[in-house]
């Protein structure tokens, strides 16, 4: 019977036509294919193409191709290879043999790639191991994690390769203060004034380094235990040896290099240092933007199945990776529990809909107290901040004025050195105890509240950063434009020289202070206070209050997105920054990994691993646009520093760009100039908003005719059910009628047995 | 025959590799954790057929509720004793390049209890029951529960899930190719 409809079937996906078979969506037709090739034994056979006439090369190797995808054992797949090899093939000739063989050697060379990556797959038993004991939604954390570390490789790849490499491998004028004029001279730059300011920008760097390295030596002087506690105090803080480093700003210079062969051919390194920095911020935005655009359309598309919650939940709930049966009873556990929500919720909605207005009147009275009173801890905690830095700024200053008692002073100079980020710290861990503490009392469904509490979080984190920023940004721009022929304005002496390798020091100060932070409270909170919990107290209540700590994903994921933001706020100023956030994101798994595995229990929640993935993505986005902010006024708006740096002795940074720009030839100058004009942002606009409007209305329409076509869909079941009803009652009937008549019948037969009876008695 | 290459030939080797998911070294591998089922059996005949309970044994499948029907429906004898290329089918569904529709299909197979083609309320019931195992529903939350299901899916009106409703709803699950999978 299958084989009689094969044609019919052909016809379904473009038939012999290769051009059409393209065409239909390969996912449907073998899903239909599977599904119906499963009654009866011999079905497979509707897949295969008329044999006699002989097949397409092509339609033969697609066919190949699928038979992995048919529901049937590995025997009669055997068999249907067999089948489809040794019938007789036309060849394609031309432009379609050749296509063919592009087509497979793409299928081949994937296949070696993805054996390739399987092999050099980061993480692979680690992963393996979360999920089988803790399911996808913990897993979902760590692919992040990993997915952060491949950004951070890519920007520490690209960093190298501009910046780092051409510095090594090119060679450069010599610089010192005097020797300028000579050299500037020889490559061939004659403005008078630029020389005496590159002059003057050498001799403030001279003066900067040595300043720099005074104090190490100066500190250096020690007794040898004296001299490692500085060399790990520096490299904690990035200061001495480190400061004078590629890590920070101030060390690159202002450069055109050229390579030792070629002297035609230079690299300007300010322009690249430029160029990196913004092109890798670019890029990661674009890479996140895909992967959130990504995750919302997988999120709108369950969401827009609200209704499918109860189906999701029974036929998707269940991890098949678990492998641990205690894992298996918790699942089973929060299966349940969500599924016992549900129906709560519905019961709790429908008591929503009676709650009287007083109730109503408080309830929102309580949200708004909180919600003020949240606001007032939050600027709390931002005056807190700014103040401290403040603070702390003024005292660095006295302090390091009077350079005479400075072996006493040392400790004091740390502790001031900390106070800011140690504040920051303090305070997120404070502040979301006391939110979560507050939102209880808010009354909100429990998916609200983790979502509001989140909101605040990241609120908090991006924003004293922001104060940080802010308030070192108030210390630099007091200062009026020094002198020509000085290195600092009068009366701002006690300034840093640098302010860029500054700003990169606090960054780097942080993130290293973060990863501590969370080595400390996986291995010096959680760890003791699982022991205490479960091997000293075991079996008690105030044990198990102890002992159980939930692996709550949400304020762990707040913990990396933090930490990436300093990396992207860094990245300007200290280049080398995403390097050590790599090397940071590879530590902080394996704390994760050991505060997942061994001190938390599994989480009675249910995480669904899209929904989480769209929420991790879209709050890394809101903190990538809050870090681009202050670093983009701080590259097109403050002036850099005369005493280092790549960009010293311009007005702005980003003037570099436009000096370049102005070098460029006319037809790159006209080009630039009119992207510039409303002559070609108006049109832009115009354009975008009518793309714009065509998707909103394609979208409209398209939820329209859905609407429609399930309309149609049950009016086309209610119209079978009608018909089966009927048919069964025509059965029925008939069924009946025969009986009766039988019966009659039987009855008949049986009197007329009867009479037969009778007559022989 | 310790070594783990030394069971199948290379062409053995590409003729699985086009017959599934995996790449031949993922097919040798889960040969290997074929063979710890029951490793004198399998060393001796490589496609040894195994009971059912010895394949129960491993991890995955001890731990899953859906264990004993992910055997029945990949035996090819449909008594739950699976060969190696049954199991290597089953890994191969449950890899991680198997495509949405295929791992549709099977899920619809295990839901399937009676093996009518549809999920009709005794399935749904049964799916429910196996998941939350030694917890229960209260009979009218479970007849609540199952309501809602039909009331989502069901869009034909007719009192139980054809594959077309089944792979409709998993199509719009945006979890349900994460969750169906087995890492070999």
């Amino acid at each position: 019977m299958y084989v009689a409809s094969t044609p019919s079937g052909e016809g379904r996906c473009g038939g012999g036509a290769s051009t059409r078979s393209r065409r239909c969506q390969p996912a449907t037709t073998t899903a239909t294919l599977v599904h119906t090739s499963r009654r009866g034994s011999d079905t497979y056979l509707e897949v295969l193409p008329d044999l006699t006439q002989g097949v397409d090369e092509e339609e033969t190797w697609e066919k190949l191709q699928q038979i992995r995808a048919h529901a049937v054992p590995m025997e009669e797949k055997r068999k249907l290879k067999r089948q489809l090899q040794s019938a007789p093939t036309l060849r394609t000739r031309g432009l379609a043999a050749f296509k063919l063989s592009k087509r497979k050697f793409a299928s081949q060379a994937k296949n070696r790639l993805r054996e390739m990556i399987s092999k050099i797959e980061l993480w692979h038993w680690s992963l393996r191991y979360v999920e089988g004991n803790f399911g996808t939604g913990l897993v979902a954390f760590f692919t992040f994690i990993k997915w952060l570390l491949y950004l951070n490789l890519f920007t520490c790849v690209l960093l190298a390769v501009f910046i780092l490499l051409p510095q090594i491998v090119l060679i450069h004028p010599k610089d010192s203060c005097t020797e300028v004029a000579e050299t500037n001279q020889s490559i061939g730059i004659e403005n008078e004034t630029l020389l005496s300011v590159e002059n003057d920008t050498l001799c403030c760097f001279e003066v900067y380094k040595l300043e720099v390295v005074e104090h190490s030596t100066n500190v250096h002087s020690f007794s040898e235990p004296g001299h490692i506690v500085q060399m790990i105090l520096d490299g904690v803080q990035g200061t001495g040896v480190l400061e004078l480093s590629y890590l920070f700003y101030g060390h690159y210079p202002r450069h055109i290099l050229i390579l030792d062969k070629m002297r035609g051919w230079n690299y300007n390194l300010p322009l690249a240092y430029l160029l990196v920095v913004v092109v890798t911020l670019v890029l990661s935005l674009v890479l996140m933007v895909r992967a959130a655009a990504r995750g919302l359309r997988e999120s709108l598309r369950s969401s827009e199945g609200q209704f499918y919650q109860y189906c999701n939940l029974i036929f998707g709930g269940w991890d098949y990776c678990i492998e641990n049966n205690k894992a298996a009873a918790i699942k089973k556990k929060a299966i349940y529990n969500e599924l016992c929500n549900h129906l709560e919720t519905e019961r709790y909605n429908d008591e929503k809909e009676q709650r009287t207005k007083r109730e109503r009147c408080r309830l929102y009275f309580v949200r708004l107290m909180i919600n003020l009173v949240v606001i007032v801890l939050l600027s709390v905690s931002f005056l807190a901040i700014f103040y401290s830095t403040t603070y702390a700024f003024n005292k660095l200053k006295t302090l390091k004025s009077n350079t005479e008692e400075r072996n006493e002073e040392d400790l004091e100079i740390l502790l001031y050195e900390y106070l800011p980020s140690a504040v920051i710290v303090t305070l997120n861990i404070i502040i979301p105890f006391i939110l979560r503490l507050l939102v209880e009392m808010e009354h909100y469904t429990p998916n609200f509240i983790l979502v509001l509490t989140l909101v605040r979080t990241v609120f908090l984190r991006l924003a004293s950063l922001v104060v940080l920023l802010f308030s070192i940004y108030q210390g630099i721009s007091e200062c009026p434009a020094p002198e020509p022929g000085s290195c600092i304005s009068e009366g701002c002496f006690d300034q840093p020289k640098c302010w860029e390798t500054y700003v990169g020091q606090q960054l780097y100060k942080l993130t290293i202070l973060d990863l501590l932070i969370m080595f400390l409270s996986a291995f010096l909170v959680n760890f003791p206070r699982k022991c205490i919990g479960h091997k000293l107290m075991r079996g008690s209540r105030i044990g198990a209050a102890i002992g159980d700590i939930e692996f709550m994903i949400p304020k762990h994921v707040l913990d990396i997105v933090y930490g990436q933001t300093l990396c992207w706020l860094g990245m300007f100023y200290s280049p080398l920054l995403p390097a050590v956030t790599c090397v940071k994101l590879v530590i902080v798994f394996y704390i994760k990994y050991f505060d997942c595995t061994v001190n938390s229990s599994q989480s009675s929640q249910l995480y669904r691993t899209s929904r989480s993935n769209a929420f991790f993505i879209s709050i890394l986005l809101i903190s990538f646009i809050v870090t681009i902010i202050p670093v983009g006024y701080s590259i097109a708006e403050i002036k850099p520093s005369i005493a280092c740096g790549p960009f010293r002795g311009l007005p702005t940074i980003w003037s570099e760009m436009v000096h370049v720009i102005s070098e460029s030839p006319n037809w790159i100058q006209a080009v630039l100039f009119f992207m510039g004009t409303a002559g070609f942002a108006v049109p832009a606009i115009i354009i975008l908003i009518l793309a714009w409007y065509y998707y909103y209305a394609v979208a409209a329409a398209n939820k329209h005719m859905v609407a429609l076509l399930k309309n149609q869909l049950i009016l086309e079941g209610h119209d079978k059910q009608f018909l089966l009803t009927r048919l069964d009652q025509m059965i029925k009937k008939t069924t009946e009628e025969e009986e009766a008549a039988r019966s009659s019948r039987s009855t008949e037969e049986e009197t007329g047995h009867s009479n037969d009876q009778t007559l022989e008695a | 025959m310790g070594q783990g290459n030394s069971q199948f030939t290379e062409m053995e080797l590409e003729e699985y590799q086009d017959l599934t998911y995996f790449t031949k070294k993922e097919i040798l591998y889960a040969h290997k954790r074929f063979k710890q089922l029951a490793p004198e059996k399998v060393g001796h005949n490589r496609n040894a057929k195994l009971p059912m309970d010895k394949l129960l044994t491993l991890p995955e499948l001890q731990a899953n509720p859906f264990g004993e029907r992910m055997c029945l429906i990949f035996s090819s004898t449909k008594d739950g004793d699976c060969t190696f290329e049954d199991f290597l089918d089953m890994m191969s569904v449950f890899s991680e390049a198997a495509p949405k529709t295929v791992k549709a299909e099977y899920a619809f197979r295990i839901f399937d209890f009676d093996g009518d083609d549809y999920l009709g309320r005794r399935d749904l019931e049964k799916t429910i029951n196996k998941l939350v195992a030694p917890q229960q529903f209260k009979p009218e939350d479970m007849e609540a529960l199952v309501t809602r299901v039909l009331e989502e899916a069901d869009l034909d009106d007719d009192g139980m899930l054809a594959f077309a409703e089944f792979e409709h709803v998993i199509s719009k699950s945006a979890d349900f190719a994460n969750c169906f999978r087995i890492r070999l």
